[in-house]
């Protein structure tokens, strides 16, 4: 389960950026996950602002959707079947800029790599 | 937390096309409409796995169902942005005879809400497997 989560390296740019949704699970110091959960009929949770838990893991789901609806800076981060992961952003002008990142060897790299670099736009 | 996760409807769907991975949640097959649950029983993981019998269906993340339909059934779920609106493809890249996946589409959901046409792809790309 743990490959749902994304990288301790952009939990922290995450953290960084003010990313503070509820997350079911969080990196211990030696920078493994702990996940929660909670014999109700809802999520056990923590967020950045937690002072035990000390840095939040989104998984990457979460982290798209935070980068896609971030208030200033919207980015969208999607997958192009077969060819990228592409990273979109608009500036003032609505001029649409993109940045690729093949898939060809690895699917999963070049999501991380995606997002690393719509966090260095952020 | 809980949008992170597929409705019961798709839940269901998963189930009778064979989908069987570790999830965090599941719906338990008491009522019409079940609730979200996590065990308590697994409370130090929060992880299972699916049981045998029928009490229980499967609750994975979206992010959990996209990359199965495309590792085990060569569909990808395609999201791009146009204006306001989130045009989601189902792509099935099993065809060899397309050149350019990327031009070409199976099935697709149009509309404002994300998660919403994330969930109109999904079902009809589970509807594109044949049992």
């Amino acid at each position: 389960m743990k490959h749902l989560f994304v990288t301790h390296e952009i939990a922290v740019k995450l953290k960084e950026l003010g990313f503070n949704e509820p997350c079911i699970a969080f990196f211990l110091e030696n920078k493994e996950i702990y996940s929660l959960s909670n014999p109700t009929s809802d999520f056990s949770t923590v967020t950045n602002e937690n002072k035990r838990h000390n840095i939040s893991a989104p998984l990457w789901q979460q982290a798209i959707d935070w980068l896609r609806t971030h208030e200033t800076k919207p980015i969208d981060v999607y997958d192009i079947p077969l060819i990228c992961w592409q990273v979109q952003q608009y500036d003032k002008n609505l001029s649409k800029h993109n940045f690729n990142y093949f898939d060809s060897e690895d699917y999963y790299k070049s999501r991380e790599q995606a997002i690393l670099k719509a966090i260095q736009l952020i | 937390m809980k949008h992170l996760f597929v409705t019961y409807e798709i839940a269901k769907l998963l189930k009778e096309k064979g989908f069987n991975e570790m999830c965090f949640a599941y719906y338990p097959s008491t009522c019409l409409n079940p609730d979200l649950l996590i065990p308590s029983q697994y409370k130090e993981t929060a992880i299972f796995y699916d049981r045998p019998h029928n009490t229980l269906t499967l609750a994975p993340m979206h992010q959990q169902v996209i990359d199965f339909l495309r590792e085990k059934h060569d569909l990808v779920i395609s999201t791009r942005r146009d204006g306001g609106y989130w045009i989601i493809d189902v792509v099935d890249i099993s065809d060899e005879d397309s050149s350019s996946p990327f031009n070409r589409t199976d099935e697709r959901a149009l509309g404002s809400d994300y998660y919403a046409m994330l969930n109109e792809a999904i079902i009809k790309a589970l509807n594109l497997i044949k049992n």
